[in-house]
């Protein structure tokens, strides 16, 4: 049987200084988004909020793959700036490598 | 391996953007000199030193009447449209032109689209006059940094291919700081 699930990228995105609000923070990239590349390709990127990290800095949302260009564009222009911490194909990865280097991203970012 | 460089960062606490630079996937960043030398770090000042340095920089300016000086590596051009003309009859070769997509951040999608039609037309300018095109975050605060992968991102929205770009301003780099410097190996 064919595989037509969607291929996705899992982004973690620091919100230290809590300048979106967690949940909102994905209507305001998809709005962004729509002002730079349409409401069509905003669409198709399917942009989900995913969850947030246990001391509520880091966002994680995720994406499909073929789009990721043009999220990871969108994120950069931003205005309040975000930052994109990482990327991963998957969500374990991705809060592997969080846990793993949440200190760093503490002591640069704080 | 190519180096990913973000030649502007305005913040004197270097030791935290530098932090916050490996985190994102940038191997150097550019500074203005505080008076300590840092590895990773290239210092941007506005008037070259009278003698020969040990750390490493590029004269930097955005005034337009300084563009065909002599001792100037970089610069920052602010209002593309306004400074086009000039830039085609009075730029000198092996130039940087920087842009900081800082100041593209503020504006509305219109005239965000209408800056990255202005970055590919100035890209095609750089290639036809051999001089070094250079994006940077110009980020105040390490919240406004720019990850080595967002930066590619936005180079292929220009139309620029990122191992090109990073490779041309590695050799660019090389041949504007390598002979200003001393710096023990």
């Amino acid at each position: 049987m064919l595989n037509r699930r969607d291929k996705r990228r899992y982004l973690a995105i620091w919100n230290g200084d809590h300048r979106y609000d967690r949940r909102k923070i994905v209507d305001a990239i998809s709005k962004r988004s729509s002002e730079l590349f349409g409401q069509i390709a905003t669409e198709k990127a399917r942009i989900r909020f995913i969850g947030v990290d246990e001391k509520e800095v880091i966002v994680i949302i995720s994406c499909k793959l073929e789009m990721l260009g043009t999220l990871m564009s969108t994120i950069v222009l931003m205005q309040p700036p975000i930052v994109l911490l990482c990327i991963s194909g998957t969500l374990k990865a991705l809060r592997t490598r969080m846990e793993r280097d949440s200190e760093k991203f503490f002591r640069a970012f704080r | 391996m190519l180096k990913r460089r973000d030649l502007c960062v305005h913040n004197s606490n270097l030791e935290k953007m530098l932090k916050t630079a490996e985190i994102l996937g940038i191997d150097e960043i550019g500074s203005e000199y505080y008076g300590n030398i840092r590895e990773n770090v290239i210092y941007r000042l506005d008037r070259q030193p009278s003698l020969i340095t040990n750390y490493p920089y590029l004269v930097v300016s955005d005034k337009i009447g300084e563009l065909s000086s002599s001792w100037l590596d970089l610069f920052v051009v602010r209002d593309y449209v306004r400074v086009k003309h000039i830039l085609k009859k009075k730029v000198r070769t092996r130039i940087g032109l920087e842009i900081f997509l800082a100041d593209i951040r503020l504006e509305n999608g219109l005239n965000v689209g209408k800056w990255f039609e202005q970055i590919r037309d100035l890209y095609k300018l750089c290639n036809s006059i051999n001089c070094q095109l250079v994006l940077s975050s110009g980020a105040r605060s390490p919240g406004e940094m720019i990850s080595g992968r967002c930066f590619d991102s936005l180079l292929k929205l220009c139309d620029i291919k990122p191992e090109e770009y990073w490779r041309d301003l590695e050799e660019w780099i090389e041949i504007k700081v390598g002979k200003k410097c001393y710096v023990d190996a």
